[in-house]
């Protein structure tokens, strides 16, 4: 049996997740550049 | 589209390993020049792992996850989009490399500097290429992950999602983790070059080891993003054709969890030899054996499916037994080079080399071939011819032992990796792999062949395809081929 699904909450859900991931993924390329920054020794 | 450009880059990398094969078939210099040669192992290295192997698992992400979970479409198809028509960009830079003045990267894919900062002209082509191959894979993971969570039909909870959907969603958290890592390492790299910086430059207060730790950290999970998505595929035929539900599904799911998890801790076992502390060693070494126990609980639940299972040997089936001996062929040599005296000498040589070739080969190419042999129809609405499949299988199987078992021998009697030429105690068994290669490489014509065929006509395919055995999921219950929109009102999971 077919059921209903909400598409307004869906979208703001598959936002805020899309969002959430990008973060993550920009915090692990920001982190690592700042590890090389900081284990580098002038 | 993510699965045609897969195809084509197989066979353009398969093109420089036949280039490779056809160099090392006997000693001393007789076709490419010994830069060109280098060049080969890196550039045959970096299309395989990003243009054929990644795509491809991409490709079958978003054909088979909205399927299996009863969505209509992935989440994002803008950013879909945009994830694939970046690959043939990257691409065309990375192979147009090889046109320029000095040629193209020779310092192998792990881009260890100092040796990569000597590129010529094709340094920026390759770090810009690398860059745009993290940002697809990047965001094709994120729409993975997005339409997992927020796309399922009602009534699936996680522990009911498919396997291969599960093994997806994990190598999804894996590509989000580790290519931001790939692309700061190449951007520090990138400022190395050519703004004055000295991340990795020992003269300059640098590290060149760090480099290698950060490459690691991401090239480790790499291994286990190509290959996790294979076991999914697995976990789907072996129940089918063994006509019995898959054996411990809930161990599966945290076997799948525990080697991601492992995979972010055991890096520096691929640099056992730069000098670390003991503690070290030690630590990395009995972390990556600790794999071998998840791993050997999907082994055993595959097995255990089979066991007292109705048999048959479809094509699918087929590659999915190959890939559980050979696979595990490759697990075991893995943990033969986990072991720090005996990584010692293993390093460097072609027995690292047989062994990630049998996980990449048997274990990740074949988990692609099964899978579109399964899905394939169901795609189409085609059917291929069975017999070819099954030849194409077999000449694929034996020619992938003759290639690689042989250098397990090469590597232990000495032979180092990488190198153009050898010493003639070498010859033999180099002779052997070669013929294997191109057996294997031809032997892959038949399956572009059946793949082409299979989408131009064929018998029709019902919607279960594969009607005499037991295949389970929502993709079974819609037609074949399936609509545009797979799933335009949710379905009731029960």
């Amino acid at each position: 049996m077919a059921v209903q699904v909400n598409e307004t909450d869906r979208k703001r859900a598959i936002r805020r997740t899309a969002l959430w991931l990008s973060l993550l993924a920009f915090g692990f390329y920001a982190g690592f550049i700042l590890l090389g920054v900081l284990n580098s020794r002038p | 589209m993510y699965l045609v450009f897969s195809l084509i880059m197989f066979f353009t990398g398969g093109t420089m390993a036949m280039i490779i094969r056809a160099e090392l078939f006997k000693p001393g210099l007789q076709l490419v020049d010994p830069m060109f040669f280098n060049s080969m192992t890196t550039m045959h290295a970096l299309v395989m792992i990003f243009g054929a192997v990644m795509p491809a698992f991409v490709g079958l992400a978003n054909w088979m996850v909205p399927l299996q979970i009863g969505a209509p479409d992935m989440a994002l198809p803008r950013m879909n989009n945009f994830s694939f028509w970046i690959m043939p960009f990257a691409f065309t830079l990375l192979l147009a490399t090889l046109f320029v003045p000095g040629g193209a990267p020779a310092g192998g894919w792990t881009m260890y500097p100092p040796l990569v900062l000597q590129n010529g002209t094709s340094f920026p082509m390759l770090i810009f290429a690398v860059h745009m191959m993290g940002a697809s894979s990047i965001m094709g993971a994120i729409n993975v992950v997005v339409t997992i969570m927020n796309m399922r039909a009602p009534g699936m909870p996680l522990l009911k999602m498919p396997l291969f959907v599960w093994s997806w969603l994990i190598t999804a958290y894996l590509l989000i983790a580790v290519m931001p890592v790939l692309a700061g390492s190449v951007t520090m790299l990138l400022t190395d070059h050519y703004f004055g910086t000295t991340f990795f430059q020992a003269a300059g207060g640098g590290d060149p080891v760090m480099f290698q730790h950060i490459f690691w950290f991401f090239g480790h999970p790499e291994v286990y993003i190509m290959i996790l998505p294979a076991f999914g595929v697995v976990s789907e035929i072996i129940p089918t054709f063994s006509r019995k539900p898959l054996f411990g599904y809930d161990a599966m799911v945290y076997a799948t969890a525990s080697i991601a998890f492992l995979s972010f801790i055991v890096w520096a076992h691929h640099m056992f030899t730069v000098g670390m502390p003991l503690a070290g060693q030690m630590f990395f070494m009995l972390a990556t054996m600790l794999i071998a126990v998840p791993t050997g609980v999907k082994v055993f639940n595959w097995t255990a499916t089979m066991f007292r299972g109705s048999i048959s040997f479809e094509p699918p089936m087929l590659f999915a037994l190959s890939f559980l001996f050979l696979f595990t062929i490759g697990g075991f040599s893995g943990l033969m080079l986990a072991m720090v005296p005996a990584d010692f000498q293993y390093h460097d040589t072609y027995f690292v080399v047989a062994h990630f070739h049998y996980v990449l080969v048997p274990g990740a190419v074949f988990g692609i071939m099964a899978a579109v042999y399964y899905w394939l129809p169901k795609w189409t609405g085609h059917m291929y011819s069975l017999k070819l499949a099954k030849w194409h299988f077999w000449l694929s199987t034996v020619f992938v032992n003759v290639l690689f078992f042989p250098q397990h021998f090469l590597g232990l009697a000495g032979m180092p990796r990488r190198i153009p030429d050898y010493s003639t105690q070498f010859a033999d068994w180099n002779m052997v792999s070669s013929i294997g290669g191109f057996g294997f490489g031809l032997s892959q014509l038949l399956f572009a062949y059946l793949v082409w065929s299979c989408a131009r006509g064929g018998a029709k395919a019902s919607e279960k395809v594969w009607d005499t055995a037991a295949p389970h999921g929502l993709e079974w219950t819609l037609s074949s081929p399936p609509p545009y929109h797979s799933f335009e009102v949710a379905p009731d999971v029960k």
